[in-house]
């Protein structure tokens, strides 16, 4: 299985390499009486963050574009962005997840002196209330 | 131990064992509560895996499960009829109907380890119809 994140406007795209899990979620308050319109769609994307070895042949490493993007000001247009997961199975797109307003919720950067290479944690949120723009659709090829 | 979930009321969606891992039943009124409260909440917490069909042999209803979790609560078909089965020894040991469920927390993890991913899914009746949820066990399957 193989995670692909991209975003557009301006343009992020994440080696294969570089991500290793996701979280998907959808929730409205637990303690609701019924389905309300206040729902949090979320995407968190935890990963790699190795050197870039672009300049001797292999693949680079994107994710301080994302080290980037977390400290953009909310008043600029570039805070929110239009993300595509795509999981990759067998040739087959499996999953596809869309949140065309996404915005950085949380994100953070990890080292120690043991592992050799760094993690990050993204966690990314639809801006509320477009929640209809919200796509998850798999199944087709490539 | 064995699973079958039954959704209709929108796309029907129908898992077995093969991707059903663990249901859980919660019957909740207030922690705080002085006598038997008369706000009740019945919740069904259904996990699985998410098997990804690659030669559409078998369609893979978790994408309706995550369209379900999106879909927003002025559409009729945000509340869906939900069964559960618990079947154990061709026995149904539980049968949870639940006719106007909604989803409260729908929650997808992938990753590059195991080959297939995990899905949770936390569903309420609307709490003003609790009554109208068919709770039954113990009979020949």
């Amino acid at each position: 299985m193989a995670l692909a994140f991209s975003t557009a406007d301006p343009a992020i795209t994440l080696e294969e390499e570089s991500t290793k899990k996701i979280i998907f979620r959808v929730e409205i308050p637990q303690d609701s009486r019924a389905r309300t319109k206040d729902v949090g769609v979320t995407l968190t994307v935890i990963g790699k963050i190795m050197a870039d070895t672009a300049s001797a042949g292999t693949a680079a490493d994107s994710t301080a574009k994302l080290m980037e993007w977390s400290v953009v000001p909310s008043e600029k247009k570039e805070a929110y962005r239009s993300i595509t997961l795509k999981v990759k199975s067998g040739g087959i797109v499996t999953r596809q997840y869309e949140m065309p307003n996404a915005f950085i919720v949380d994100y953070s950067e990890n080292f120690d002196n043991a592992d050799g290479i760094g993690e990050f944690v993204l966690k990314l949120q639809q801006m509320k209330n477009k929640l209809a723009d919200v796509k998850v659709t798999g199944g087709f090829s490539e | 131990m064995g699973f079958r979930l039954k959704v209709t009321g929108g796309k029907d969606i129908e898992m077995n064992e093969g991707i059903l891992t663990a249901v859980n039943f919660i019957s909740e009124t207030p922690e705080n509560a002085n006598a038997r409260s008369t706000d009740l909440g019945v919740i069904l917490r259904i996990a699985g895996r998410i098997n990804f069909s690659l030669g559409a042999e078998l369609e893979d209803a978790t994408v309706e499960l995550a369209n379900w979790a999106l879909m927003p609560s002025d559409q009729a078909n945000c509340y869906r009829n939900v069964q559960i089965q618990v079947v154990s020894g061709g026995q149904i040991v539980r049968q949870y109907t639940y006719p106007n469920a909604f989803v409260m927390d729908y929650m997808e993890d992938l990753n590059d380890e195991e080959g297939v991913g995990t899905w949770t899914l936390l569903l309420k009746q609307k709490k003003d119809l609790t009554d109208k949820i068919e709770l039954k066990g113990n009979f020949e399957a």
